[in-house]
């Protein structure tokens, strides 16, 4: 201690070090924040000499370089200049103050330095210190000190206090201080330059590259990241001196010391809490590796990654050797710099951590002893927060450990900080006192109390039920109220005892077919009453129902009949199964009279399957989920209880019944003799139609996915659902928003919040929205019988607030999934909190347990997704891609570029020397999956993105690239407006007039969106049903613009929907009444490089005579056709009149000698059908018109009545003129009489044929009627829709992707 | 967002899983360090989870 500080001389400016420099750009983000300041009191407990104690102050400050400097920028970057510190009493920053009389002197004193911990300091300049003394007792005295953490790190301090100490007793006892035992600034700084010059450093950066290359991710205990805060929230505790001692004591046994036993226990911690097996935790280390810095007050301290493997086998003994290995390699390399680290690996981002929680362990032996009096050091602030940081003090005064969880503001409340505090501590305890050679499977997180509350108070739903079945409550509530109205479908009203009759004739004709408890029975019936029957006829049997969605391609239901092996399959009509050789019931024709209408006789038990649905399987090949009637019954018993339905209720069923909310709408009013009302096949994407039909059938209880609500809230009339008595949503994360939306919009209403899996019944938790509630909406608690558990990797229940896999356990759970025992003993697991030898299901969902008992859903697990409420599994897309031979690898990706709007993408690398086609891909996969899983958009990479470990990085995947933007510019206002609307809502730069909303990336709920905007904007009415119709800016404007009187081009004969592209073009002709912008859905699918050109009746644009035959119209397009392209192969299509157009039109131009190579009739059938039909009057006329726009007909008599109707509520044709509607009227009653008069002759070809197949009044209409007049074969396709719904998603799909592969087949 | 659970796939070799079954019959995968809940027991293992996987689907048909 007797080196001259001369050695090294003094400069009066020096540069910072690589510490420093961090600090500085930090602070210059935020100049006025006081985060960077640290501070210590130190309780002295003594006689001591106020004005002794300044001098030996003075005295230190003046042998500390670092203390003495302010900080500025220069040309060179920032320098630290060399400052003269006054003496005591002419400006020493030293307040002092006796505080003796004071009620409370220490509360005093520290609130005081509480105030001036909170003021910044001024770098530029200094000092960048402050003492304060203060008398709290005749022997009593705290001696508080803040640095600005730029010059001083932790060992800098005790250096500091140890040496003011030392001055302090010399003085005392009259004696010299001897000479300053530190070193110069000026070589702490060289050495700092040296070492990042040096081949040391090019080793250390080596050395952490290797180390965290592959790193995990360190998502932190509140499971996202933020900013340090001006402030911190600190939480203090002490480890008393007995289980200190007890750490000492594992510490010995396993070879390490007590704070390496800190560590492990704290990377357990997060292990567990994040529910990662990897862990980083970030570990200070001094940056001092040569004794001259030893010497050398200042700032050089750095935090250093410490990488973990964690799992649930690791022993303690293991984990802590890991941490005593990986401490030691550390430290050799402590002095690159962590913020060094994080440029290397490209981090420097915001919210992309390198460690997770700091533990900062502060063994310094303080030491400061004032002439004998005893001493006691207390942190006030460690500086800047960025997470949570633990800090531990070991003052070597006996008193054992202090312990200081400080977490960032932004992430932490002050109780969570206790929470986690509380449980570090008895987990620290528990593993002191255990065996550290047994696996950490045996440790958990939550305290005693907590375990308590999240396993057994929480899950107290205990019920008992009779043990009955899912049809016995429905065939007893039919004995009681045999003549209430049991089922309502359209205009058709059954009982309860006819609806029972014709299920039990039904079901005795299914046990005559082998059907009986224990066996599957297929059911492929759009929506309708005859779905109920048979639904309730396959239980009656005692036989378990399988769904199948015939607009499921042909591929995915015959592998879904194959693994389901069921019995037979009952059908609507014949041939809507694709032959498998399973027998087929059609309904149609079936002669059921002499089966009894009685309950047949079955051995059915609560434990045989009640139906069988499947989801989508990760592993490329859906699964089907076995549920039995125990399960579901459980499931309406708890429903009925908590929201008891009463005979006037009407239950809207809308959900298609593949997907598992349809059981409780089709079952739970009939057991409770209430009404259930179906909507129509298709309907339950149409909000408009959903909005009428609940106010037109007196609807009380449905249920909406939460994005379909969202839509469904847009809608115009949904404020007008009065008479609902209750919503629920489940199938996705309810958004508050939409939670509060529906309570401005229906204020009355009780909104419901349901969650579950198709594996437990639909649903097995429920929460209540209440209009003033914030946050996320939770899922709720569990049902009846149900228990839910939150998880931790060893399996180890999660408290409150710490987010974990979701279990579910109890009565619910289906039984398996059929056919495949190895997935279902992965899913279906030994329940560990449970009765003996029950099972629980393991959801894959990241869920939390609020402290009163409710869940939180967070997300997911896996890559499994919900898209619009639909079970995505990712894998299952995937498979399909990669099978596609023009492909090598694949990846599905639901992207959310946009908030709130997500969309299914599909990314391939091309096979050698293949170049897949994302048209081509998109066909094929609409030929393996179903609509809701074929990606909207794909891209084609030369490779995946890879992560430093070479995993898929599917982050980096890029944003798919649109065309949009290009093309042809805005011609009017409305079009420049409108573009500039689909851009915003899109979120894309610019939008071209002529691209599509859809092609764009836009969906229902985006357009929902665009509505609202293009309202505020023209203020002009219209729905989302018009965007869908009108899908480009062009259109749109033509759609809102042609009412004004504005440019009719939209109204001409000849309209171009897309007049560009190098394809054939596709001719499509007007439906009745004269209009074809009906076609234009067909744009976005048939893809850029298909022109399409409409043709549209005259007497629309202006007055004309209206033509007065078939033939003579025909004529008229043919030769506009010829105008547009001269000659063949033509390509022509038409809906509803439109085919008969289109035959017509084919015939003439093959007789003028042109080739007609496709010809596709949407639903149109030949004049001979219609001839006997009486010609339509106005009224029918009317109500076409009506329809045409998407309306039932409601009250509306006259003409004018209906016009008003369909301007005032929006449509496609809201914005057409009264002339132009009126117009409309005449052309469809024209164009009946002339199709009435019509002789059809031969058309030489094939024919696309399209059957919108739902049940219909018209069942005499049969496209075989065609067969006199196509000398080719009728290639028919049957549309699960109404007629009017032929060209609406999602049936024009369907007709458009086959459409779509006839003209590829066309183009060669 | 990276999270482990002990019934996730595994390409390790080791023998890291068991297979319970209980007195229905029912089987359920289980990880080695976490203790046998009540009313299960080992029926297979320890042995790889790809080997555990193997015997269910041997076992279940």
């Amino acid at each position: 201690m007797t080196t001259a500080p001369a050695a090294v001389p003094e400069v009066r400016s020096l540069p910072l070090t690589a510490a420093q420099s961090g600090m500085w750009y930090a602070q210059r983000l935020d100049p006025d924040s006081p985060a960077q300041n640290t501070a210590e009191c130190l309780e002295i407990r003594g006689p001591l000499a106020p004005v002794l104690f300044a001098e030996a102050l003075h005295r230190t400050v003046g042998e500390t370089d670092a203390l003495r400097v302010r900080i500025e920028e220069t040309p060179d970057g920032p320098r630290q200049f060399a400052i003269d510190i006054e003496p005591p009493g002419h400006g020493f920053p030293l307040h002092a103050a006796d505080l003796r009389d004071q009620g409370d002197p220490s509360a005093v004193a520290y609130a005081w330095m509480r105030d001036d911990l909170a003021r910044p300091l001024d770098l530029a300049t200094g000092p960048l210190f402050r003492h304060a003394l203060f008398q709290v007792g005749d022997a009593h005295w705290l001696w508080y000190q803040r640095v600005h953490h730029i010059v001083l790190d932790g060992f800098g301090y005790a250096l500091v206090a140890r040496r003011a100490a030392e001055v302090y007793r010399a003085l005392a006892a009259g004696g010299d201080p001897g000479p300053s035992p530190f070193g110069r600034l000026g070589a702490l700084v060289t050495e700092d330059a040296a070492y990042r010059a040096s081949e040391a450093c090019d080793a250390d950066r080596a050395h952490w590259r290797a180390a965290v290359a592959d790193r995990p991710e360190v998502p932190g205990l509140a499971g996202r990241t933020a900013l340090p805060q001006r402030t911190f929230l600190r939480q203090t505790a002490r480890i008393d001196t007995g289980l200190t001692g007890r750490i000492e004591e594992l510490a010995g046994e396993v070879r390490a010391t007590w704070p390496e036993v800190l560590m492990a226990t704290q990377a357990l911690y997060v292990s567990r809490a994040t529910g990662s097996f990897g862990v980083v935790l970030g570990v200070p280390m001094m940056g001092r590796m040569g004794s001259a810095a030893l010497r050398i007050p200042g700032m050089v301290m750095n935090v250093v990654p410490l990488r973990l493997h964690v799992t649930p086998a690791t022993t303690f003994a293991e984990l802590t050797r890991q941490v005593v290995l990986g401490i030691r390699a550390a430290r050799r390399h402590q002095r690159y710099r962590y913020e060094d680290i994080r440029r290397d690996l490209g981090l420097l981002g915001e919210g992309r951590a390198l460690v997770g929680p700091l533990v900062n362990v502060m063994p310094f032996d303080y030491g400061p002893d004032f002439a004998g009096a005893p001493t006691e050091a207390h942190n006030l602030s460690a500086g800047p927060v960025e997470d949570l940081t633990v800090n531990v003090y070991d003052r070597g005064d006996g008193a054992g450990l202090r312990i200081d969880h400080d977490g960032n503001p932004a992430l932490y409340g002050q109780t969570e900080l206790a929470a986690h505090q509380e449980r570090f501590l008895e987990l620290l305890g528990r593993i002191a006192d255990s065996d550290p050679h047994l696996p950490l499977a045996a440790h958990s997180l939550p305290t005693a109390a907590e375990r308590t509350a999240v396993v057994e108070e929480f899950n107290r739903t205990a019920r008992p039920l009779p043990p009955t079945t899912l049809i016995g409550p429905i065939e007893a509530q039919a004995a009681r109220t045999p003549d209430a109205p049991a089922l309502v479908d359209g205009g058709q009203t059954l009982s309860y005892a006819q609806l029972d009759g014709r299920a039990n004739r039904l079901a005795r004709y299914l046990v005559s077919r082998g059907v009986g408890p224990g066996t599957v029975v297929a059911l492929a019936l759009p929506r309708s009453a005859g779905l109920v029957v048979a639904l309730l006829a396959v239980l009656k049997a005692g036989g378990a129902y399988l769904p199948l969605d015939p607009d499921y391609p042909a591929q995915r239901l015959r592998y879904m009949t194959e693994d389901a092996a069921p019995v037979c399959a009952v059908t609507d009509v014949p041939g809507r199964l694709p032959d498998t050789g399973l027998p087929q019931i059609a309904l149609e024709g079936l002669d059921l009279s002499g089966h009894p209408g009685l309950t047949p006789p079955r051995a059915l038990t609560p434990q045989h399957p009640a139906y069988v649905i499947y989801t989508s399987g990760s592993t490329g090949k859906p699964k089907g989920v076995v549920v039995p009637h125990a399960a579901i019954d459980n499931r309406l018993r708890w429903m009925q209880d908590a929201y008891p339905l009463g005979a006037g209720d009407r239950v809207l069923q809308k959900t298609p019944s593949g997907f598992d909310v349809s059981v409780w709408e089709f079952f739970w009013p009939l057991r409770e003799g209430a009404t259930l009302v179906l909507a129509a096949p298709g309907g339950h994407k149409d909000p408009a139609y959903l909005a009428r039909l609940i106010r037109e059938q007196a609807v009380t209880t449905c249920h909406f996915v939460p994005s379909m609500l969202q839509v469904f809230l847009a809608e115009p009339d949904a404020a007008r659902c009065t008479g609902l008595r209750r919503v629920f949503c489940s199938g996705e994360a309810l958004a508050r928003e939409t939670a509060q939306e529906f309570a401005r919009l229906l204020p009355d209403v009780p909104l419901h919040n349901l969650y579950g899996p198709t594996e437990a019944a639909v649903d097995v938790t429920y929460h209540a929205c209440r209009p003033g509630d914030a946050g996320p909406v939770p899922i709720g608690r569990p049902v009846w019988n149900t228990r839910l558990y939150v998880l931790d990797p060893a399996l180890a229940p999660c408290p409150p607030g710490i987010a974990g896999e979701l279990y579910l356990a109890g009565g619910q759970l289906a039984t398996g999934y059929l056919g495949r025992p190895a997935l279902t003993a992965t899913r279906f697991v030994a329940d560990l909190y449970g009765p003996p030898g029950t099972r629980m299901y393991r959801t894959g969902d990241l869920a939390r347990w609020t402290a009163d008992g409710e869940i939180e859903y967070l997300g997911r697990t896996d890559h499994q997704v919900k898209l619009r409420g639909l079970r995505i599994e990712l894998g299952e897309i995937e498979a399909a891609l990669a099978a596609d031979p023009a492909v090598s690898a694949a990846c599905a990706l639901v992207r959310e570029d946009r908030p709130g709007d997500q969309r299914l993408v599909g990314y391939v690398t091309a096979a050698d020397g293949q170049d897949p086609d994302p048209e081509a891909l998109r066909r094929r996969l609409a030929t393996a999956l179903p609509d809701h899983m074929v990606p909207g958009a794909f891209v084609v990479l030369d490779g995946f993105p890879l992560s430093p470990n070479g995993k898929l990085d599917r982050a980096a995947l890029p944003v798919p690239e649109s065309t949009a933007g290009e093309g042809r510019v805005p011609r009017s206002h409305q079009e420049e407006t409108l573009a500039r609307l689909f851009a915003e809502v899109l979120g894309l730069p610019s939008v071209g007039v002529d691209d599509a909303f859809f092609d764009l990336g836009g969906t229902s709920l985006l357009a929902a969106r665009l509505v609202t905007r293009v309202r505020a904007a023209l203020g002009t009415d219209l729905t989302i049903g018009t965007v869908f119709q009108a899908p480009t800016p062009a259109a749109l404007a033509t759609a809102l613009g042609a009412g004004d009187g504005g440019a009719d081009d939209a109204l001409g004969v000849l309209l171009p929907l897309r007049a560009h592209g190098d394809r054939t073009p596709l001719f499509v002709l007007h439906p009745a009444g004269g209009i074809s912008w009906c076609y234009s859905g067909l744009l976005a699918r048939l893809g850029p490089r298909q022109p399409v050109h409409g043709l549209q009746a005259r007497g629309l644009a202006r007055d004309e005579e209206l033509p007065t035959t078939m033939e003579e119209m025909a004529a008229d397009y043919a030769a506009q056709i010829r105008r547009v392209q001269p000659d063949g192969p033509y390509r022509l299509l038409g809906w509803s009149v439109g085919g008969v157009l289109a035959h017509t039109v084919a015939v003439l131009l093959q007789e003028a000698g042109a080739r007609v190579e496709l010809l596709a009739l949407l639903d149109a059938y030949p004049s001979d059908q219609w001839r006997d039909q009486a010609v339509p009057d106005e009224t029918d006329a009317l109500t076409a018109l009506l329809r045409m726009a998407g309306f039932e007909r409601g009250g509306e008599l006259t003409r004018a009545d209906v016009l008003a109707t369909l301007q005032r509520e929006g449509s496609a044709l809201a914005g057409l003129s009264g002339r132009t509607l009126s117009a409309a009227v005449d052309i469809v009653i024209n164009n009946a009489r002339l199709m009435r008069a019509h002789d059809h002759r031969v058309f030489d070809g094939d024919v696309l044929f399209f059957t919108a197949a739902a049940p219909r009044a018209e069942d005499w209409l049969t496209p075989g009627a065609w067969q006199p007049y196509v000398r080719g074969t009728l290639q028919r396709h049957d549309i699960d829709c109404l007629h009017p719904q032929m060209t609406q998603a999602p049936h024009l799909d369907t007709i458009a992707a086959r459409l779509a592969a006839r003209l590829e087949e066309l183009n060669g | 967002m990276t999270r482990t659970s002990p019934f996730d796939p595994t390409e390790s070799d080791s023998a890291t899983h068991l297979v319970l079954a209980n007195a229905l019959g029912e089987r359920s995968l289980w990880p080695c360090p976490v203790a046998v809940p009540a009313g299960w027991a080992a029926e297979y293992g320890p042995a790889s989870y790809a080997a555990c996987l193997r015997y269910v689907e041997s076992e279940g048909r």
